[in-house]
């Protein structure tokens, strides 16, 4: 192991991930929108005034007339699929670190970070762990922080009833959806994106899980001849 | 999963291991290891994490090849030469077939890359069951299936598994990566001891289980998963991380822990048996492992990282210091069992 790489596992406790400085940034990143699907928002990433990442568009709810479509509304960016040698997948090992840090300026809409890890099997392709971040809308940048441990499992769209924390471990992709249902323009301009360990935070999962569906009672005080009923 | 229904698959993993060891025909062998694979299938997934559940579906197949493989075996076996004892098995293609599927089982080389992703999505309880208790079943067909003619196949994947052990390791940051590395390797020497006797794969074996279990259940109390964790938890919970250290220390096989007696006893077979090309590849891969065993090790017991002043102590030590420094006692007692163990194989 290289001396670098050993210092790195002994003192690191933040990863700046992308740093929006020029073009070069922005390719690392995909843009999409409903307009793939028949809808009529429009999405861009574009480099802003002052370097940084400027996330814009005009989002529209109206759904697309093919029979089949029922939801519409959306932009999001996500991040390319890091490769290895001979094209491999190669994913981000966040391990170390426990809350995503953000800066951005937003202009006061909802938006949602999207996390997708490396799948073996085809029922799991579309899993996203998602979290939401409000915008203030100012002139103010805002550092957002959100830990690893309130994203939350989404399949398809779908919360999933059966919630686990994020694999840090296998992290293929880090995304922005905007889908507040909201006809109008949005704008959102980044600063970077990076992940910090935070000591003090403990939590390891912020979603509670219960037992679904209904039970059978064990121990039920009815006699075996009983003459409630008679 | 109800609580009520785990003390049924333990039972049943049980079982499993007393019906291979009673059992001649291959049948009952083959039912024997099938019972105690299904009876763990649902304790991989107790948590229903997707990632356990992937871990636990890329297990099952690779369980249920190897029978298919091994029941293949047993139908050659019996159709050419009209025997059905596994013991009987020897030196023609359905000996081999078992004998490869309970490689694939065991996951030793070539067969050994679910082990890493497996172990990699499960929980350290349940993925150190698979690397200890889970190994029981298959080592005792093994045992039965050691033969003049297949022992230096064995031995050849023996000295691969210890070699390519140490050398999957060396890059990893992940804990549970690293330790089903180092079970590879481990794996290497104790078929390497069960080729030359039972007793001495019988003992590697234990010594294995001693001192794995200290390492994966402090690990879990630490919920360290990363290289980066362990560093840090030296200020939270400091008796742990010893325990963690001197757990890897041992695992390395260095004196006076407890590691280094079983592997001196593996070389001292092996010389004795004039194994030389054996011992020597079991010693070069053991040497590449230690690399990681004393990274991991100088991370839990010797640096200190920036963030880490600000961190207060763990307060709930008491019963755990008493039980931390009992187990750090017995990896400790490796120098003193040197004598009296040794002198029982003569």
């Amino acid at each position: 192991m290289k001396r670098d790489d050993l210092e790195q596992l002994m003192f690191e406790d933040s990863r700046i991930l992308w740093k929006f400085r020029g073009p070069e940034d922005l390719d690392q990143w995909l843009v999409t929108s409903d307009k793939e699907m028949g809808g009529k928002s429009e999405a861009y990433l574009t480099l802003s005034e002052n370097n940084t990442a400027f996330f814009h568009g005009v989002t529209n709810i109206e759904v697309p007339k093919d029979g089949v479509t029922r939801y519409s509304g959306y932009a999001a960016m996500r991040s390319k699929q890091r490769k290895a040698a001979f094209n491999r997948r190669s994913q981000m090992d966040l391990t170390p670190f426990n809350i995503l840090n953000l800066r951005v300026r937003g202009d006061g809409r909802s938006y949602m970070i999207t996390l997708a890890p490396e799948s073996y099997f085809s029922s799991q392709w579309d899993d996203l762990w998602c979290y939401f971040f409000f915008t203030r809308g100012g002139p103010h940048w805002q550092d957002i922080q959100i830990p690893f441990s309130k994203f939350f499992l989404t399949s398809k769209g779908r919360v999933q009833d059966a919630q686990s924390a994020v694999p840090k471990d296998r992290i293929n992709t880090i995304g922005i959806t905007l889908g507040d249902k909201i006809n109008g323009p949005f704008e959102l301009e980044i600063d970077f994106m990076g992940v910090t360990m935070d000591l003090t935070h403990k939590e390891e999962f912020a979603y509670e899980q219960y037992y679904q569906g209904p039970r059978r009672k064990r121990f039920t005080k009815k006699p075996l001849l009983s003459t409630k009923d008679w | 999963m109800s609580p009520y229904i785990s003390p049924l698959f333990g039972l049943a993993m049980g079982s499993s291991v007393l019906l291979i060891s009673s059992s001649t025909h291959w049948v009952f062998v083959w039912l024997g290891l099938e019972l105690g694979t299904l009876a763990f299938i649902p304790m991989l997934a107790w948590w229903h994490s997707s990632l356990e559940v992937e871990a636990t579906v890329k297990y099952f197949i690779i369980q249920a090849m190897a029978a298919a493989v091994f029941f293949f075996g047993g139908l050659v076996m019996t159709s050419t030469e009209y025997i059905s004892g596994l013991s009987q098995f020897v030196g023609n293609f359905g000996e081999v077939l078992i004998m490869f599927s309970i490689i694939m089982k065991l996951g030793l080389v070539p067969f050994h890359y679910w082990v890493v992703d497996v172990v990699q999505g499960l929980n350290y309880l349940p993925g150190m069951v698979l690397l200890t208790w889970q190994k029981v079943p298959g080592l005792m067909v093994l045992v039965q299936l050691v033969s003049m003619q297949n022992g230096l196949i064995l031995l050849i994947f023996g000295a691969l598994s210890a070699f390519w052990g140490g050398l999957g390791g060396l890059g990893q940051t992940q804990m549970r990566k690293l330790l089903a590395f180092s079970s590879i390797a481990h794996l290497g020497w104790l078929v390497s001891g069960c080729v030359v006797g039972t007793m001495l794969g019988s003992m590697y074996f234990i010594l294995y289980v001693v001192l794995s279990i200290p390492v994966f259940v402090f690990l879990y109390i630490l919920n360290n998963t990363h290289l980066n964790q362990v560093r840090a938890s030296l200020v939270s919970n400091p008796v742990a991380a010893m325990v963690v250290g001197v757990g890897f220390l041992s695992l390395a096989g260095l004196p006076p822990f407890m590691g280094f007696f079983g592997k001196w006893l593996v070389l001292t077979w092996l010389l004795n048996n004039f194994l030389v090309g054996g011992a020597v590849a079991l010693v070069v891969g053991a040497l590449v492992s230690l690399f990681y065993y004393l990274r991991v090790s100088y991370m839990c017991m010797v640096i200190l990282g920036p963030q880490q002043i600000m961190v207060s102590l763990s307060w709930r030590k008491g019963f755990m210091g008493s039980l931390l420094g009992g187990l750090v006692v017995l990896n400790l007692l490796g120098l003193l069992l040197v004598g009296g163990i040794s002198s029982l194989s003569k």
